[in-house]
């Protein structure tokens, strides 16, 4: 078959970089958190390839997937806790215009 | 160049509807102006992926991807991105200063990857999947499996998620609860008017 | 796992069964009191508990924790340190009333991910003892919901973590693809570029949370917006578990001319003199010693690329001690002089203080002065085993942007002393001490002098603790 692993790294390494570009670019901080979504989807791809061509006898990869995806909804729960507070107190999600402290 | 096969066309077309739907999803979800088109184009992403783990056989972790991402951390961003719309926001531009320097940092660490990737020697398993998706004994999708290495091997890990998720319970709730005594730093008059007229004219238009 | 294991595992055990037992007594009834009182004993028997794995230690939990002597001794020094911030919170949150119960479960929760970050031996413990203490600590930068700094501070260090966990992750996935394996010794057998690749992606996230300079822009921001104690726990706690696992982490890649070791060296240089110069114009004290930590970072950095694993880890461990004990008492000063109307972050709060407040003063003085790693504090006696580390090693550049660097550091530091000792001009009176966060101070003090003033009991007991259990 068919598709080499090529392919499929390339896709997540795309999904890594433009997930990295929302990040940084966006001034939305809930762009910020889709930003990091797509970082982590991207590296979860990685290890169902790796585990796919490599190693498809041990399940340590399924299984580290399975843990970041727990990791990523407690984070996105806590994260958006944060943006609806933040909205609350300065009417604006935009990071440009929350800027308090410099120096 | 010999002909492709019935089996590599079909292939090839799998994963090509797929890279475009979740790598296409994510750059708009990237450049979309408005913030609500943004989270909507994170379906094809995360569905996308789904996608990918079904074609590499992981059926177990497409089933969570879509329960988790599409269900659970989907549809609360789509929440916060209605709770938090600004009137004002959709007409500015909306990324910052730094767009072209990124862009174009970014660019270079993809080449980097795909340039490792490219020129690392592949191992024969590479080329043999189709062997192992029909090969008899190799449990292709063996969900027990999972559930086996999970609870033996990683079952520490398991009870280390479960404290995270303690700390991710009780942070939300510090963060969502009402103040239990006077705030010690309510907005001051003049930003209070300010919002409240933002929200009036936010209500104005969605009138 | 079995009974050696259980008892291998006591300090982790205790402490994430004190989160528990604080979270019941708050179902029962809500007081600070009782919250605070458990979690400080919850942290002392803890602590006590480090006895238990002596006897079995060197020893894998798993395979994915190994608990050794350095291991063991940085999970003490993050138990200490979080008692330490437990203490001076108790004062601190009483002063400012506000809710105390949630605090302490976070705190604990923070503590928690620090040990399995420090214990670390596996990727996936790393990834969870990294995010454990982010997510408990997002909950900790926002606590006091009003304050809008906080939030900021809250969103920024999300923002922050986020990046790091991507980072640090896609570089786990890229080690996997090419070693098929999670433990952190895989990183010294790869065949492909994969291997590289990851481990860069690894050391840019771990770089981010360790805020060193280029990654750096995240801190002072961070420790401006959380109170002062949150901040004191972002300077000691989080960092201790983090630079463990780096420090864990490259002992099994580093060869001297590796690349990866270049790249050390550059963060290594990078941070000591950003830092330094940074804090220089620094009039906010929170912001100063978020740039001195990032200097102090990169100082640490120097044990990483040394040779001699045993001299290398005693000297790691020393810095940390002298570290922790050092910033917590800078920060604990400035808890005690914060009240409802701010925290005591700018250096004008400090104009005369030591006609004021003597005691604060004079325990502020030492802390200065064991910063700057003036002889006679354990500052100085840090230095100098890092220095002879590295000496050892014949890292000659490090080393000697190490010397410069510490000089330029001097001038903020005795800026700050200075200011202590000006006239005073009219201020408000502060809240008396609080009987905790007095002891909390006074053991930090006698702390940093006598390692400063008679290290040698010190020394022995750390290498007898690594020579017998590696």
């Amino acid at each position: 078959m068919v598709i080499p692993i090529t392919g499929i790294l390339a896709v997540s390494a795309l999904l890594f970089v433009v997930g990295a570009v929302a990040l940084i670019t966006r001034r939305n901080a809930i762009a910020a958190l889709m930003g990091v979504e797509l970082m982590l989807n991207a590296a979860n791809l990685n290890f169902v390839a790796a585990w796919r061509y490599f190693w498809p006898e041990r399940m340590e990869a399924q299984v580290a997937v399975l843990i970041v995806i727990t990791v990523a909804a407690a984070e996105a729960a806590v994260g958006l806790a944060i943006v609806l507070n933040l909205y609350r107190r300065f009417g604006t999600v935009d990071l440009e215009q929350i800027r308090l402290m410099r120096g | 160049m010999e002909a492709m096969t019935t089996q590599e066309i079909v292939h090839y077309s799998i994963f090509a509807l797929l890279a475009l739907v979740t790598v296409g999803g994510a750059i708009k979800v990237a450049a979309s102006r408005s913030m609500i088109h943004a989270a909507f184009w994170l379906f094809p992403v995360f569905a996308g992926v789904a996608g990918f783990y079904l074609y590499l056989g992981a059926q177990f972790l497409a089933a969570i991807q879509v329960l988790i991402y599409i269900g659970a951390i989907l549809l609360l961003i789509v929440f916060a991105v209605t709770l938090t719309r600004n009137a004002a926001d959709t007409d500015e531009a909306q990324s910052n200063r730094f767009v072209i320097p990124v862009v174009l940092a970014a660019l270079l660490l993809v080449v980097a990857l795909v340039g490792a990737a490219v020129i690392t020697p592949w191992r024969e398993a590479g080329v043999d999947i189709d062997r192992l998706l029909l090969a008899p004994g190799v449990p292709v999708t063996d969900v027990s499996a999972v559930g086996l290495t999970l609870l033996q091997q990683y079952l520490l890990p398991f009870e280390i998620a479960s404290v995270l998720l303690l700390a991710a319970m009780i942070g939300a709730i510090v963060l969502a609860r009402k103040e239990r005594r006077a705030p010690d730093e309510a907005l001051p008059a003049e930003e209070i008017m300010a919002h409240d007229e933002r929200t009036e004219a936010y209500t104005e238009l969605t009138r | 796992m079995n009974h050696a294991d259980y008892l291998s595992l006591a300090p982790l055990l205790v402490t994430a069964a004190t989160a528990v037992a604080v979270l019941l007594a708050i179902a029962v009834r809500r007081s600070h009191a009782a919250a605070f009182i458990i979690t400080a004993c919850g942290l002392i028997l803890a602590l006590l508990s480090l006895g238990l794995p002596l006897r079995h230690a060197p020893r894998g939990v798993t395979p994915l924790l190994l608990m050794d002597g350095f291991t063991l001794a940085v999970i003490g020094l993050v138990l200490a340190a979080t008692l330490g911030v437990a203490l001076f919170a108790h004062g601190y949150l009483a002063r400012l009333r506000l809710a105390g119960d949630e605090f302490y479960v976070l705190l604990l929760l923070v503590a928690v991910g620090a040990c399995v970050l420090a214990a670390a031996d596996h990727f996936a413990a790393l990834f969870l003892g990294m995010e454990t203490t982010s997510i408990a600590l997002y909950g900790l930068i926002g606590y006091r919901r009003g304050h809008r700094l906080g939030l900021e501070a809250a969103i920024k260090y999300l923002v922050l973590a986020g990046v790091t966990s991507a980072f640090v992750l896609f570089g786990i996935a890229l080690i996997y693809a090419d070693t098929g394996s999670l433990l952190f010794m895989a990183l010294a057998n790869g065949n492909s570029l994969l291997l590289p690749a990851g481990i860069g992606l690894l050391l840019v996230g771990l770089a981010f949370k360790l805020a060193f300079v280029p990654f750096h822009l995240w801190i002072p921001d961070v420790y401006e917006g959380a109170s002062a104690p949150v901040a004191a726990l972002i300077a000691t706690v989080a960092k201790l578990g983090a630079f463990a696992a780096l420090f864990n982490l490259l002992w099994s890649v580093m060869q001297p001319g590796s690349s990866v070791c270049i790249a050390v060296i550059l963060l290594a240089v990078l941070s000591m003199f950003v830092g330094n110069l940074l804090a220089l114009q620094q009039k906010n004290i929170k912001r100063l010693l978020a740039y001195s930590s990032i200097a102090h970072f990169g100082y640490l950095l120097v044990v990483v690329i040394a040779e001699d694993v045993l001299l290398a880890t005693i000297a790691a461990l020393v810095y940390l001690t002298a570290y922790t004990l050092t910033t917590l008492g800078a920060f604990g000063v400035m808890i005690q002089l914060s009240n409802a109307d701010g925290d005591a972050d700018h250096l004008e709060a400090y104009r005369g203080l030591a006609w004021r407040r003597p005691w604060l003063a004079g325990v502020m003085t030492a802390m200065l002065l064991s910063l700057a790693g003036i002889p006679l504090t354990a500052g100085f006696i840090a230095k100098f085993v890092l220095l002879s580390s590295g000496v050892d090693a014949q890292l000659w550049l490090p080393i000697f942007a190490l010397v410069i660097s510490s000089v330029i550091g001097l001038y903020y530091y005795l800026r700050i002393l200075l200011t202590l000792y000006r006239a005073p001009e009219a201020q408000p009176a502060s809240a008396p001490l609080p009987f905790t966060g007095g002891v909390a101070l006074a053991v930090l003090l006698l702390g940093v002098l006598w390692l400063g003033i008679y290290p040698a009991p010190f020394l022995t007991l750390l290498e007898h603790l690594l020579t017998y259990l590696r």
